[in-house]
């Protein structure tokens, strides 16, 4: 993960729905649209943050902000939890304010506030921040939006880095081939793994047959993640997969060969 | 063999006859003989010799050349003619104070009065216009920060199914929703809903991802699965990997019911639906 730093940000919505840069056509004008920037928060200890939160739709609309807990399941996809769970920054942290009104095309700020207890454990701690539009009264089927922003705290004391590659498996699925590869993230920072891949070779003749790459993807600190590794083309037979995780600032390359049958 | 700072000079003395202007202090000496007929001068980024140059285009070829010029009769030169000829009294010297490159020597390169600059003289990077002659000028560096943006928009803020009786399945609604996101890790997008009031009804959806999205599970197919009611676990409709496209990414969604009607007390039925997307 890049070193976190508070920064007031110069919140260009990059893309302000309808407002979008296309070549030579616009977006059609949403009712309901809304945009944070910045979507990911990081603070090193105590901080404060502005999210800049536009209404790029052509509504008038209520927005409320509430902190929640977040989580990535194995293949590391987000989803909200309870607030008080282990690595929790949601209790160290404070929003103002909580509830805004937004004209169409108008924006406003949202002060987030850390707090870092003394003795909170050290290393990364997460949190959302949701933004939930207020539902249309009297609507049939109402519908609203909720954007989560991502919070990272890094309590401070001694910074742990310690991957591990676990257990590389063959999937077989109806149309493709894919590896799945474990990966244990055993420190207590948050690694961001980017062009994690295998190099795959005939035990034999230790001939190339292919390399096979995972899209990038967080891993949080005590968790495992699931990264997928697509064949292009279909093999089969023993194979002997050298397994890469690039260095990284304050980590070293590692790899692990294992040896499969496709 | 050294290095040259973006927009600086190196200069490299050869040999040289007992008449002429003295040199700036040059960066570097060495003993080959320009000849004034003709002859080729390569920038390489390897020590051994070159075994290129006997016939055109044999050293623009080869990579460990960097730049060549061949000027006056020389065998080998960039493009379709060497450099103009020079002599005691000429150099040839790059167009656009050394920043025009086209590959081109015959139209590259003139012949004028020699102006030798080492790298003690002031660097006048390409990307920038060069300063007007007898002007000032000054750097300022300029930075900025582009932070993180995550923006969904809805087609509908709210969904009307009409008039329906129990036991029929109303046709569902469409309802798009566009996602913009410029994290390198994508995001997921995800729906649940509240309890139809006064009593529930089976509300689903079904979706179709956009180019570079994958389709929760449960909606692979075109399938139309049960929204989960707040506070069980979302229903995933997709997730990215990657950044979405400059105006975001549409996820074309339906919203209907995954059974018929049940028999329920005639009325006004309401709930909500919320789409929710978060940063992977």
């Amino acid at each position: 993960m890049t070193p976190a730093r508070i920064r007031l940000p110069l919140a260009f919505a990059l893309v302000l729905v309808p407002a979008s840069a296309g070549a030579g056509t616009s977006a059609p004008a949403r009712p309901l649209a809304l945009t944070a920037a910045p979507a990911r928060l990081a603070f090193r200890a105590a901080g404060d943050a502005a999210v800049r939160i536009r209404n790029a739709g052509t509504r008038r609309v209520v927005v409320e902000a509430a902190l929640a807990g977040f989580a990535l399941d194995l293949r590391g996809r987000p989803h909200v939890v309870a607030r008080r769970r282990a690595r929790s920054a949601a209790p160290w942290l404070s929003l103002r304010p909580t509830r805004f009104t937004l004209a169409p095309h108008s924006a406003a700020q949202l002060r987030v506030t850390a707090r870092v207890p003394l003795r909170a454990e050290p290393g990364d701690h997460d949190a959302l921040v949701l933004l939930t539009t207020r539902p249309v009264a009297s609507a049939r089927v109402s519908v609203r939006v909720r954007l989560g922003v991502v919070v990272l705290v890094r309590a401070p004391g001694v910074v742990v880095r310690r991957l591990e590659l676990r257990r590389l498996r063959v999937a077989r699925r109806r149309s493709r081939q894919a590896l799945e590869l474990i990966v244990a993230n055993a420190g207590n920072v948050t690694e961001r793994l980017l062009h994690v891949h295998a190099v795959l070779s005939r035990p034999s003749t230790r001939r190339h047959v292919g390399t096979v790459a995972a899209a990038a993807r967080d891993l949080r600190p005590r968790t495992r993640g699931l990264f997928e590794l697509r064949l292009r083309r279909r093999l089969s037979g023993p194979v002997t997969a050298q397994v890469v995780l690039p260095a990284a600032p304050g980590r070293p390359v590692i790899r692990r060969t294992y040896r499969l049958r496709l | 063999m050294g290095s040259v700072q973006p927009g600086g000079r190196y200069l490299v003395q050869l040999a040289s006859g007992t008449v002429g202007a003295a040199l700036p202090t040059p960066d570097a000496t060495g003993t080959s003989n320009l000849a004034v007929s003709g002859g080729k001068v390569a920038l390489v980024h390897a020590t051994a010799a070159l075994l290129c140059g006997a016939s055109v285009g044999s050293c623009s070829a080869d990579p460990l050349v960097t730049d060549l010029v061949g000027y006056g009769s020389a065998t080998d030169y960039e493009g379709s003619g060497a450099a103009p000829a020079i002599g005691n009294t000429t150099a040839a010297l790059r167009a656009g104070d050394g920043c025009t490159d086209t590959d081109a020597n015959a139209s590259d390169f003139s012949a004028a009065a020699p102006n030798p600059r080492n790298s003690a003289a002031p660097a006048a990077p390409c990307s920038a216009p060069p300063p007007p002659s007898g002007g000032v000028s000054q750097d300022a560096p300029v930075d900025i920060d582009v932070d993180s943006v995550l923006s969904i928009a809805l087609e509908r803020p709210s969904i009307s199914f009409g008039h329906a009786a129990a036991g029929e399945t109303p046709a569902s609604v469409s309802e798009r929703v566009t996602v913009a996101s410029n994290h390198t890790t994508g995001y997921a997008l995800t729906v649940h809903r509240s309890a139809f009031v006064p009593a529930d009804l089976p509300l689903g959806l079904s979706a179709s991802a956009p180019p570079g999205g994958q389709l929760g599970g449960q909606l692979a197919g075109g399938a139309m699965a049960a929204i989960p009611i707040a506070p069980a676990a979302d229903l995933l409709i997709g997730t990215t990997s990657a950044p979405s496209a400059p105006a975001g990414d549409g996820w074309a969604t339906n919203v209907g019911f995954v059974a018929p009607l049940p028999f329920v007390t005639p009325g006004h039925y309401t709930a909500t639906v919320t789409f929710t997307v978060i940063g992977r």
